[in-house]
């Protein structure tokens, strides 16, 4: 029975392990063949390299570890790829924890495995080894991609070195599937282990870069796995993998684990750990909020916690980035005296600007999720049947899909104009005075890339619902290294236009003119729209 | 005007499953009961009339709009209960049938509150608390709500207790008293026997029948059971005119009896009889009959379908 429980816990974790190593191969190939491109051949054109990406290192600094021994390849990888990578693994392991924690207790398979005589114990044990086993061959897949690569372009990075990220890496991986885990004992469903287990590691996260932009690393900072894995930098040529750091990251794991099997074994199957006791009443009335009962305001009324999740979330994530500005582009800027006198010279901000960086990166990203999260949403109302129930009413196909639409653009622009809001007030806390006209244009674009997400994965949910989620996740990730790797390649300036993320540009530094990224974008949600009606009509709906 | 009609409806998922060439008719105030195993084609069917899936051919109406071109107009007039129930997570009941009841706008809340009284319903609490009965209810609810004219419910009764059984079946007669059409699918022979007035049986896809129940009832056997005092006939037994499927216990012999009951008494004249018994098969067995019977032909014999 244990190798048909582990054998299914791989099955469960297989998207994961797909998506993931994608990802990181992606990014592994990108930034080897990318540095070869870009760095230089001769010693003076490395040295002027790698001062200009030192530059760039430091103002992105609230998000990855600053940068060192950037003329040699492995310093950049250090820098750039295994900087980067946690934020990925992590997100991973959250999904899985949650998954392994609540996901399979929805879908009645825990019961069904309890009931055959499967230990607690076991059946947790084996989700647990599944996901430390595919985590770790994605890590061996990517790592040996860097390794035959940097072969590829005559500047060999040592395996050894990589070795030990990577073994840094795993140990991160598996301490934050051990935060999912116990946090969807904690929780009452999937969503909501998602949602506190992703503010968790995200407060986690900008605790460490908090930390980081202070100098405050060696102290307080420890409690967060992403302060632990910046310790190893064994790619440095006098860095090393950190041991304690490592144990400490596997013994967290583990305790994790641990905790997450005693709640799990004390608490009764489908509830969570704390569950608050029922009020003795009984009521045979339907609600009485107005809400409910009106079109586009029903579904907004149903989302309204995480509606209202995402504008405080993104807010805090705004807030603190903003409240990072000065001390980064100060030390920036006294690192740089050329980079200062160029700012004074163009009449530039330099604060502005870094605060369009995080406007730019940070939030796009995180509301690319948010409308990824929607559209995931859409595909589960079909497959848990509600779907069928909406559609028994004396309601339309079209309507359907124009709802779901008018959803988004309602609680999306209610999210970015919080955000919007949040960012000025907090830059101007900190004597930054954001361009207001900009603001408006850049709050306007994130609205308008929601859409274009929603637009597809309108479509895709009406076309092919189970391939919506992968399929919008794979043009998020192609937008990105889109993004980040053709100015490196100096790819043809169209090619990085014709992402989303190309589309929305650079509102805050630049004018963005109606044409191609503002009309682009709604005419992608338009026409996703549009097909996705008429893809809605023709098909059958139904688990 | 007939509440259902199809002609020919078909749909296929391929290796023989789905529904094929449905020539079905309902009429107006009927209660009726469509029979069949499980993925014999009854939740397919439902489907095709509440226009969620398409049909490879043919064409369903319901009080003649044609469920696919005029869905949103049938939907109007009909009240669904489906077979699986959906999943509302963290709603609760109340959540759950005020959104429903805002997407039909023609709900009564007193109607809301009456149902969910007799089904002891509690709305406050929320989906993923209830139990299978319990969901079970609300669907009830959510589909006798609007006082539709047409009930498509689809095994209803299923994690119902049998207090809440005769609920449903009471809920069923008020319906078709108040002047609507109810059609059943259902494996459970006894929900449609309290409440219908005429049966579709399904097997693999196909019709094999349609009869009121007064009809299918003169159509089979009875049920007997002979005790005898010595050791008994059974291969007499086995040759007699219509004597069916029969078994021996001990000194007891049961079979199913077709037609008269001259030939069987006949055979048994000779012996002591202890005890002889016969009855009304149930429905059950009735259902079975037909199976084995349409079992032995290629096709089964679809008749009259009204």
């Amino acid at each position: 029975m244990i190798p048909t429980l582990v054998r299914l816990a791989l099955r469960a974790h297989r998207l994961g392990l797909v998506l993931s190593t994608i990802v990181a191969l992606l990014f592994a190939l990108g930034n080897v063949f990318g540095y070869a491109q870009i760095s230089g051949d001769t010693p003076q054109e490395r040295a002027v390299f790698a001062r200009q990406m030192e530059i760039l290192g430091r103002q992105l600094s609230y998000f990855l570890p600053l940068p060192s021994e950037l003329e040699t390849l492995s310093g950049y990888l250090q820098w750039r790829h295994f900087g980067s990578l946690p934020i990925v693994y992590a997100f991973w392991a959250l999904i899985a924890g949650s998954g392994a924690g609540r996901g399979d207790e929805e879908r009645g398979l825990v019961p069904q495995w309890l009931a055959a005589g499967v230990p607690r114990l076991v059946y947790l044990a084996s989700r647990v080894a599944a996901f430390a086993i595919l985590c770790a061959l994605s890590i061996a897949a990517m790592s040996a991609a860097l390794i035959l690569s940097s072969r590829a372009v005559d500047e060999p990075v040592a395996a050894g070195s990589v070795a030990r990220q990577a073994v840094a890496l795993l140990a991160f991986a598996v301490a934050c599937f051990g935060v999912g885990l116990l946090v969807a004992q904690i929780t009452g469903t999937r969503r909501a282990s998602i949602g506190f287990g992703g503010a968790l590691l995200l407060a986690l996260f900008m605790w460490n870069s908090w930390a980081r932009t202070n100098g405050a690393q060696d102290g307080v900072a420890l409690v967060s796995p992403f302060a632990l894995y910046e310790r190893s930098q064994p790619l440095y040529s006098t860095g090393s993998l950190d041991v304690p750091s490592v144990v400490a990251m596997l013994l967290a794991g583990i305790a994790l684990v641990a905790m997450s099997a005693l709640a799990f074994a004390r608490r009764d199957v489908g509830e969570a750990l704390l569950r608050t006791r029922r009020a003795g009443t009984v009521s045979r009335e339907p609600s009485r909020d107005p809400l409910l009962r009106l079109p586009v305001l029903a579904s907004i009324d149903q989302q309204r916690l995480s509606i209202l999740g995402w504008a405080v979330g993104l807010s805090i994530v705004s807030v603190f980035f903003i409240s990072l500005t000065r001390t980064i582009v100060d030390q920036l800027q006294n690192a740089s005296p050329v980079l200062r006198s160029f700012f004074e010279r163009a009449g530039i901000s330099a604060y502005d600007t870094f605060v369009g960086v995080i406007w730019g990166s940070t939030i796009l990203l995180l509301l690319s999720l948010y409308a990824i999260a929607q559209v995931n949403a859409w595909v589960s109302e079909e497959a848990d049947g509600r779907l069928d129930t909406v559609l028994a009413q004396p309601v339309s196909r079209t309507r359907v899909v124009l709802e779901r639409i008018a959803a988004v653009l309602v609680a999306g622009s209610v999210i970015v104009a919080v955000v919007a809001v949040v960012g000025t007030a907090a830059a101007s806390s900190v004597g930054i005075e954001l361009d207001r006209s900009r603001v408006a244009t850049a709050a306007a674009l994130l609205v308008a890339v929601i859409l274009a997400f929603a637009g597809i994965g309108a479509l895709l949910a009406a076309w092919k619902p189970r391939a919506a989620v992968p399929v919008l996740a794979l043009v998020a990730i192609y937008s990105y290294f889109v993004d980040q790797f053709a100015p490196l390649f100096e790819w043809p300036e169209w090619i990085g236009d014709a992402t989303i993320y190309g589309l929305f540009g650079a509102p805050f530094s630049e004018d963005v003119p109606l044409w191609p990224g503002p009309i682009s974008l709604v005419a992608i949600a338009v026409l996703g729209t549009v097909l996705a009606t008429a893809a809605m009509r023709r098909r059958d709906v139904g688990r | 005007m007939d509440a259902v009609l199809t002609r020919g409806l078909t749909k296929d998922y391929g290796a023989r499953r789905g529904i094929f060439d449905l020539g079905l008719t309902v009429g107006e105030g009927e209660v009726f009961g469509f029979l069949g195993p499980n993925g014999a084609g009854k939740t397919t069917t439902i489907k095709l009339l509440m226009g969620l899936i398409r049909p490879s051919s043919g064409s369903a109406a319901v009080f003649g709009l044609d469920c696919e071109r005029e869905a949103v107009a049938v939907k109007r007039l009909v009240g669904y209960v489906p077979g699986e129930l959906p999943q509302y997570g963290g709603w609760r009941g109340s959540e759950v049938v005020a959104y429903v009841s805002g997407l039909r706008r023609d709900v009564d809340g007193a109607e809301v509150r009456g149902l969910a009284e007799r089904l002891d319903l509690d709305l406050s609490r929320k989906y993923r608390e209830y139990s299978h009965g319990n969901k079970q209810k609300l669907a009830l609810v959510l589909g006798f709500m609007h006082r539709p004219r047409l009930l498509i419910v689809d095994e209803p009764t299923t994690g119902l207790d049998p207090l809440h059984q005769q609920v449903f079946n009471a809920l069923v007669r008020e319906a078709r008293d108040g002047g609507a059409t109810v059609f059943l699918s259902s494996h459970v022979l006894s929900e449609v026997e309290a409440t219908c007035d005429r049966v579709g049986i399904v097997r693999n896809g196909r019709l094999v029948t349609v009869a009121s129940l007064a009809e299918l009832a003169g159509l089979r056997a009875r049920r007997v059971e002979i005790d005898f005092a010595d050791a008994p006939p059974v291969d007499r037994l086995a040759r007699v005119e219509g004597l069916e499927d029969v078994s021996a216990d001990g000194r007891r012999v049961t079979g199913m009896l077709r037609g008269s009951f001259e030939p069987l008494m006949r055979a048994i004249a000779d012996h002591r009889v202890t005890g002889f018994t016969s009855r009304e098969p149930s429905l059950e067995e009735i259902f079975l009959s037909y199976y084995s019977e349409a079992a032995a032909r290629p096709d089964g014999p679809p008749t009259g379908a009204r």
